[in-house]
């Protein structure tokens, strides 16, 4: 039987970790103790943590400085350990709520201090509840733009504004994605284009505009966040959508039951992804608040047309 | 048609403009468009900081300019001068943020949040008399009433919920007032954006309850603002 993109996808589902770990790493996050506080680090993982490899984390929704963000932050720190992923991908909504200076502390630097210490970089794209200042903020590295590319090795990032999606950022990408000339092309933006959340869903105005660049420009992996939960969406004309909107905020139950757009979803707790790209593969585990790898797989690359060489 | 492309011309370059107007029946426009921009873009720039600090009411200005060449569509003259106060702002801002520390990127929390209030109260000094439509002329404001309606007649139920579920309510448009940043900023439908006349990349069209309102990207500033655009909802 050959080999598609769809059998590669061996996962690992619903496993892994349950309860027996978590009674063997147990750990509290804050000083409240509440119940639901015992979180334990993944025994094993679906990640090759390879040398060479592309190695980073993903989350999204994140700013509401509660408790649930500060776990993650923990669990997301704890990764590094046995994962060194380089830097972390965030979707939007990185400020619930006041933007003011205690903010970015309450809300940013105080949860991820640890990694942020060790030197990982994080690049935010922006979400609704976002200030379009924040683009100045460094430790985002959006360097003063709403809309802006960054490459590491093999793979280039384009994170969009999908708040405020006018024509020039559209000619924008329209222009920057045949350029690269980057085996994978990622972009990653707020809103999800494919979505079986029953609160938003898709963005079909986004889709209408943006879906043809992506399918003609060689991209095969777009990160979302936007609805309050993780989903890995079945391909779209060849391409995976993820939904990581569910870092620090929650909307349970609210993936739609029954959507035959859902691949995987998660919707009861919190949850990251660490992602690892090597080559013609991407490998991805989503990991939950008790630490449990509630989704992992493989994403082979799509073999393409070259695309058009960068002209500078 | 022509309140599209006259508006289209700010800062494209020729080919984003070739391509904006490569939409489906605008074949008869396109050949006159680059002119139009054109021309635009020297009103534009003849216009000055002037017209943003003391703008003249919508309609005297459009009159003006129609009592000059009676021969002038409308709309294109409505939209050349609703480019010109743009600029007038946008020259605005530009001469005060050069007086002042620059919005550039920083790890300090504290000193973006001081440059940019510093800036907003530098721009709400300098117009503290503008009047709502001082910067969107009556007509140009008439053609985006219409572009809504049209945009939100097309839409099913699923996509106007979903538009409507993230508009801020309770947020009162008032010219030079900050919009809190407690407050969602409403994200403005993509196709919708393509159908309004275009903005400097730093100034936005948002929702806040019914209205729509003009906002400076960097201050959150309310800079002009339309009531009652969006149906009820």
């Amino acid at each position: 039987m050959p080999v598609t993109r769809r059998t590669l996808l061996s996962l690992t589902g619903q496993c892994l970790v349950a309860a027996a770990a978590e009674s063997l790493f147990p750990f509290r996050v804050g000083a409240q103790g509440l119940p639901g506080d015992h979180i334990a680090a993944p025994a094993a993982s679906a990640l090759p943590n390879l040398k060479d490899s592309i190695k980073f984390a993903v989350i999204g929704d994140t700013g509401t400085g509660g408790r649930e963000q500060y776990q993650i932050g923990k669990l997301l720190n704890d990764a590094r350990a046995r994962f060194p992923y380089a830097f972390v991908t965030m979707m939007g909504d990185n400020m619930y709520g006041g933007q003011g200076p205690s903010d970015f502390v309450k809300k940013f630097e105080m949860p991820y201090k640890p990694i942020l210490d060790a030197g990982v970089n994080f690049y935010a794209a922006l979400g609704n509840h976002d200030d379009p200042a924040q683009r100045f903020y460094k430790p985002f590295n959006m360097d003063g733009k709403r809309y802006y590319s960054f490459r590491k090795g093999d793979v280039e990032f384009f994170v969009l504004d999908s708040t405020y999606m006018a024509p020039i950022q559209v000619s924008w990408l329209k222009d920057e994605l045949p350029k690269s000339n980057a085996k994978w092309k990622i972009p990653y933006m707020h809103h999800p284009i494919y979505s079986s959340g029953a609160k938003h869903g898709s963005e079909e105005d986004l889709r209408a505009l943006i879906e043809p660049l992506f399918r003609d420009n060689g991209v095969d992996v777009v990160l979302a966040g936007h609805e309050h939960f993780y989903e890995r969406v079945k391909p779209q004309k060849g391409i995976f959508y993820f939904t990581e909107g569910g870092s620090a905020k929650l909307r349970e139950g609210n993936i739609r039951v029954g959507s035959a757009m859902t691949e995987k979803g998660f919707d009861t707790d919190n949850s990251f992804m660490l992602v690892e790209i090597d080559k013609d593969q991407m490998f991805f585990e989503t990991i939950s608040r008790m630490g449990k790898v509630i989704d992992s797989g493989i994403v082979p690359r799509r073999e393409v047309a070259p695309a058009i060489k960068a002209t500078n | 048609m022509a309140f599209e492309k006259a508006a289209d011309c700010r800062g494209c370059s020729s080919k984003e403009l070739a391509d904006f107007s490569r939409r489906p029946g605008d074949q008869q426009m396109t050949v006159h468009f680059p002119s139009l921009a054109r021309m635009s873009l020297a009103f534009a720039l003849l216009g000055g900081v002037a017209a943003a600090q003391t703008a003249p009411r919508a309609d005297q200005g459009v009159a003006k300019r129609q009592g000059e060449n009676p021969n002038a569509n409308p709309q294109a003259t409505a939209l050349a001068e609703f480019q010109q106060r743009l600029q007038g702002y946008i020259d605005l801002r530009a001469q005060l943020s050069g007086k002042l520390k620059p919005l550039a990127p920083t790890a300090d929390s504290a000193e973006l949040a001081a440059r940019q209030d510093t800036l907003a109260a530098a721009i709400r000094d300098a117009r503290k008399g503008a009047k709502p439509g001082d910067m969107i002329p009556t007509p140009v404001a008439d053609q985006i009433r219409h572009a809504v309606a049209e945009d939100f007649r097309r839409r099913n139920p699923d996509t106007k919920r979903a538009v409507f579920s993230e508009v801020p309510e309770g947020v009162r448009p008032v010219i030079n007032k900050t919009i809190p940043d407690t407050a969602a900023l409403a994200t403005v439908p993509a196709l919708l954006l393509n159908n309004l006349p275009r903005l400097p990349d730093n100034l936005q069209y948002r929702f806040t309850g019914r209205h729509i309102i003009l906002m400076d990207g960097d201050t959150r500033l309310i800079v002009d603002y339309i009531l009652n655009v969006l149906p009820p909802h």
